[in-house]
């Protein structure tokens, strides 16, 4: 019996009906999403394969296609060509993704993914209503985070507690309990110890011999919490001949005010931090421009695009993008170091998605580990799936994160190692307060202070 | 149907599944409109997420009796919009289904819930295999693995290989998914759960309804576990690459190396214009000028292999190869085949629309079919590119074309359907690992004859009388016809990918 026939045996026949939704013509007229062509392109890139699923960390925590890159391109697609409106449960996707940007390190089509969801987000940022805590939030990243002694006056009164040795008890449950889950969050971030107050770094004193000119770049939170590795970075590249400046006039990356839906503020900072490493005076120009903090390093590299429509300033951000450097690529170029010690130790690295993917470094911090004698590195399942620090996504999807921060856990409490590596201060932050908060004994570490300790001792 | 009746299903799937397994929201919806094949589109009433087994027959059971019909969906990679829901249907989704229950090393298998990734199965074999050799090194096992390797094998599902029989690179000597697949558990649409597995180790009596579910596109059951066959993973390669200047020599060489009585993993190749994308993403080297690639990889005991290894390259040489490079560096060798499987992903840097075509034909038609389906494309005023397992004789034509150009649409569908048509009369079959879907269901009364069709009419009745099982897709229903129309302008309906009504060919 063919088709036909059964039609004519069963003169109802089959209910037909199309497989092809109508186009509606009136549909971009309602559209609450405008996006300018060339990142509405992004989305019409997405061919639809799927591939970027398991890359997804949101997808592969929930399984919803809502919250993975594919859907999340659909909906904004939807959006911007009026089909959907911005429901309450669509901004919900679209705001749980981490722009980890895992997916464009998965996605065969190269799709730009990021852009898209950063235009998408400033557009909806300014219609959505806002909390108190919200604007005090909005408050604590583009005001004090950004502002390196800012941040050391609104951090002293927590270092003195520390020094009392009172700060177990000032962020019990029970008294940080009072204060809303974002703010008791970035109190339990807080490293345990660090000094009163963390002085800047100066250019050290210019070397004879430099065979190359370093600019540093120290970043805010990582001046501030972590200035140590910046100490490192300097005294490692100085062994390995390099003269390291270290500008005054540089500013925050303005990462977290792009990623925050504030493109204006970040434009402007990317202009300081481009006079402040391009316009040096009489001086040589800079080889490189290096930073250990991944986070920075991405959206530096990306200062090109961020000031796309400033043609003044495109030629100068594409230079400076050019120089932009990962401490570990330098590193790599540079060369292993002569005459390391042993690190007798037990480590597994972790990607940061920022170096990973934002940057696409993925083999220089690991050949660096691979140099130092005595240090055995289990690989980490998943390395490559966010912990859930995502810049501030931690304090803004506080569950999400979570959930992501125990998934990297356990997969860290799989290798055996107690010592995890990575090199970006925000997973830096993230992990070892989710160790501290679960009880796991677990060493948090930048590859650039074991490479320190392997060539001027101090990891004994 | 009433908004209450419409309430009262929701309510008791969320009764099932819980609220956070069950999506209804338009809104939301709007994500699960198609798979890889996005011309044909539809909206589920809802979408559910249930975590185990039992879930999905209670899900079966209340759907069936509010009479809804039901898709079965993994992650949506397949490229026929066999996942896609119509008329209403509710999609059950394996995503939250992605437990590895066992492996077992010793009996070599795996038991996997269906909605558990093809790769994170091999990984967790590999993770096991590990375990094994830390604990007993007096007795090591091998490297072993989930063979299938559809090329998007990161991303699809057991389940989802299983049921659509999925295919790859491999396939050529290590078989297709119904191969390594040695039992599975399905719910029936009553909720019955069948499990075709009874034993550890050998086939199960009776008839093979293993071999039934595969390749069956949810229309017969819903997979709810695999058991998996690991096999050794193999350890030592050749990996050849071979330029050629004219296509016809690439498929003349491959036709050739299996006449020679060689078995390779795989063939595959690729056209000029493929190279150039490819190349263009992923910067492996590949000559932009070329006219064909051809991509040869040997398995083996290391040392056998470099006699084949030559007899391969003698043979492309023969037939004209202008450049023949081969590697056995393991690094190297991953950056080629992830190169060569991100192939179809690379179109999107260049075409906003395109669609791969599926068809099988005999290995040694290869030459000239190549040739013809060029043809045909250029008969339409299209170009047509081609990427494909030249080893099974599995073509895959790419169909570029504007959205948004009506007249473009239909010359591609008609194009296409030359080309299946053009497959069929050589000896061909309309698919070779895609399967059929919505996509080519009109072609199946083409393919097979009418008392064919009336017994796969029959098979669907028996496991599901009411048609409620992925009903439209795979097997000519009486009861649903999905056309892919496209308007060409909004009032004259036209432009189908498949007319709907063929007369079937003698």
């Amino acid at each position: 019996m063919t088709l036909e026939s059964t039609e004519s045996s069963n003169p109802a026949g089959p209910r037909v009906i199309s497989g092809v939704p109508p186009i509606d013509p009136g549909a971009a007229a309602r559209a609450t999403l405008k996006l300018d062509p060339d990142t509405f392109q992004r989305a019409t890139d997405c061919v639809h394969c799927g591939l970027c699923l398991p890359a997804c960390p949101t997808y592969t925590q929930n399984g919803l296609e809502s919250d993975s890159p594919r859907g999340r391109i659909h909906l904004m697609k939807g959006l911007a060509e009026g089909r959907i409106g911005p429901s309450e449960a669509v901004l919900g996707h679209l705001d749980l993704c981490l722009d980890c940007r895992a997916c464009e390190t998965a996605c065969p089509s190269g799709v730009v993914y990021h852009e898209l969801i950063e235009a998408t987000r400033e557009h909806f940022i300014a219609m959505r209503p806002t909390t108190l805590t919200d604007k005090l939030l909005r408050w604590v990243f583009f005001h004090l985070f950004p502002h390196p002694t800012r941040l050391k006056v609104a951090l002293l009164p927590a270092r003195v507690l520390q020094k009392l040795g009172l700060w177990g008890l000032a962020t019990h449950r029970r008294v940080l309990g009072v204060l809303p889950a974002q703010f008791q969050k970035m109190a339990q971030m807080l490293p345990p110890d660090g000094p009163l107050w963390e002085r800047r770094l100066a250019s050290p004193v210019k070397p004879t011999t430099a065979t190359r000119r370093v600019g540093l770049f120290t970043g805010c939170i990582g001046s501030v919490l972590y200035q140590e590795i910046n100490r490192q970075t300097v005294a490692i590249l100085e062994r390995l001949g390099c003269e390291v400046v270290i500008p005054t006039g540089q500013a925050c990356c303005g990462a977290i005010h792009h990623h925050g839906g504030d493109s204006h503020e970040a434009k402007a900072l990317a202009r300081k931090n481009l006079e402040a490493f391009l316009d040096l005076g009489g001086e040589k120009p800079l080889d490189w421009i290096v930073t250990n903090i991944a986070g920075c390093g991405a959206m530096l590299r990306e200062y090109d695009d961020l000031l796309r429509d400033d043609p003044a300033l495109t030629a100068k951000a594409k230079a400076l993008s050019e120089k932009m450097r990962d401490i570990s690529e330098v590193l790599v170029e540079l060369g292993k170091p002569t005459d390391l010690k042993p690190v007798p130790m037990t480590v597994t690295y972790h990607d940061a998605c920022h170096l990973r993917h934002a940057q696409q470094v993925a083999d220089p911090p690991r050949q660096i580990l691979s140099w130092i004698p005595g240090m055995r590195v289990v690989p980490l399942a998943e390395s490559e799936i966010c912990c859930g620090a995502a810049g501030t996504y931690n304090l803004s999807q506080p569950a999400m994160a979570r959930d992501l921060a125990e998934r990297k856990l356990r997969n860290i409490a799989a290798t055996g190692a107690r010592v995890c590596v990575m090199g970006n201060v925000g997973c830096a932050m993230q992990i070892d307060s989710e160790a501290r908060r679960m009880g796991m004994p677990l060493r948090v570490v930048h590859p650039v202070t074991l490479l320190h300790a392997a060539m001027f001792g101090g990891e004994d | 149907m009433t908004l209450a009746t419409r309430d009262e299903l929701l309510d008791d799937l969320r009764g099932i599944v819980g609220p956070a397994g069950l999506l209804t929201s338009p809104d939301e919806l709007l994500v699960y409109e198609c798979d890889g094949f996005s011309v044909a589109r539809g909206t589920p009433r809802a979408v559910a997420f249930p975590t185990t087994t039992e879930q999905v027959a209670a899900c079966v059971k209340t759907l069936r009796k509010h009479g809804v019909g039901i898709v079965p969906r993994g992650s949506g990679t397949g490229l026929a919009g066999g996942c896609v829901a119509f008329d209403g249907q509710v999609i059950l989704c394996t995503s939250r289904m992605t437990k590895i229950e066992s492996i077992d090393l010793a009996d070599r298998v795996a038991v996997a819930q269906a909605g558990a990734l093809n790769v994170t199965l091999s990984e967790a074999v590999a993770a096991e295999v590990a375990r094994w050799n830390q604990n007993h090194a007096e007795l090591p096992v091998g490297p072993m693995h989930f063979s299938p390797d559809p090329s998007s094998q990161r991303a699809s599902t057991v389940g989802g290989n299983a049921a659509t029989n999925a295919g790859g690179i491999n396939t050529l000597k290590h078989g297709v998914t119904s191969n390594h697949v040695l039992g599975v558990e399905f719910v029936l649409p009553d909720g019955e759960i069948v499990r075709t597995r009874t034993a550890a180790l050998y086939e199960s009596p009776g008839p093979d309804l293993t071999g039934l579910l595969c390749g069956s596109e949810g229309t017969l059951g819903i997979l709810t576990k695999v058991w998996c066959r690991l096999t050794p993973k193999p350890e030592h390669f050749r990996t050849v690459y071979t330029v050629y200047t004219l296509t016809f020599d690439a498929c003349k060489s491959v036709s050739d190396v299996i006449a020679a009585g060689i078995l390779p993993t795989s063939m595959e190749v690729m056209d000029g214009r493929m190279i150039r994308v490819v190349e263009d993403a992923f910067h492996y080297g590949f000559p932009t000028d070329a006219a064909a690639l051809l991509l040869i990889e040997i398995d083996g005991v290391d040392s056998i292999l470099d006699e084949q290894l030559e007899r391969i390259m003698a043979i492309c040489r023969a037939n004209g190869a202008r450049d023949i490079k081969h590697c056995s560096d393991p690094k190297r060798r991953t950056e080629l085949w992830s190169a060569r499987k991100r192939a179809f992903g690379a179109i999107g840097r260049l075409h906003t629309a395109y669609f791969t075509q599926d068809a099988c034909i005999p290995r040694s038609r290869l030459p000239e079919a190549v040739e013809r389906i060029v043809a045909i494309g250029a008969e339409h005023g299209l170009k047509i590119n081609n990427v494909f397992h030249a080893g099974d004789g599995n073509v895959h034509p790419i169909f570029f074309f504007d959205e948004s150009n009506a007249q473009e649409v239909q010359r591609t569908l008609e194009a296409a359907e030359r080309v299946l048509q053009y497959c069929i009369d050589i000896g061909g079959t309309i698919t070779g690992e895609h399967g059929v879907g919505v996509e080519k269901l009109a072609m199946m009364p083409r393919m097979f004859n009418p008392a064919t069709i009336d017994t796969f009419q029959k098979l669907k009745a028996t496991f599901d009388p009411d048609a409620v099982l992925n009903d439209g897709k795979l097997i000519p229903s009486k009861t649903l016809r999905i056309e892919l129309h496209r308007p060409v302008s909004p009032n004259v309906p036209g432009g189908a990918l498949c007319p709907p009504h063929h007369p079937p060919t003698t």
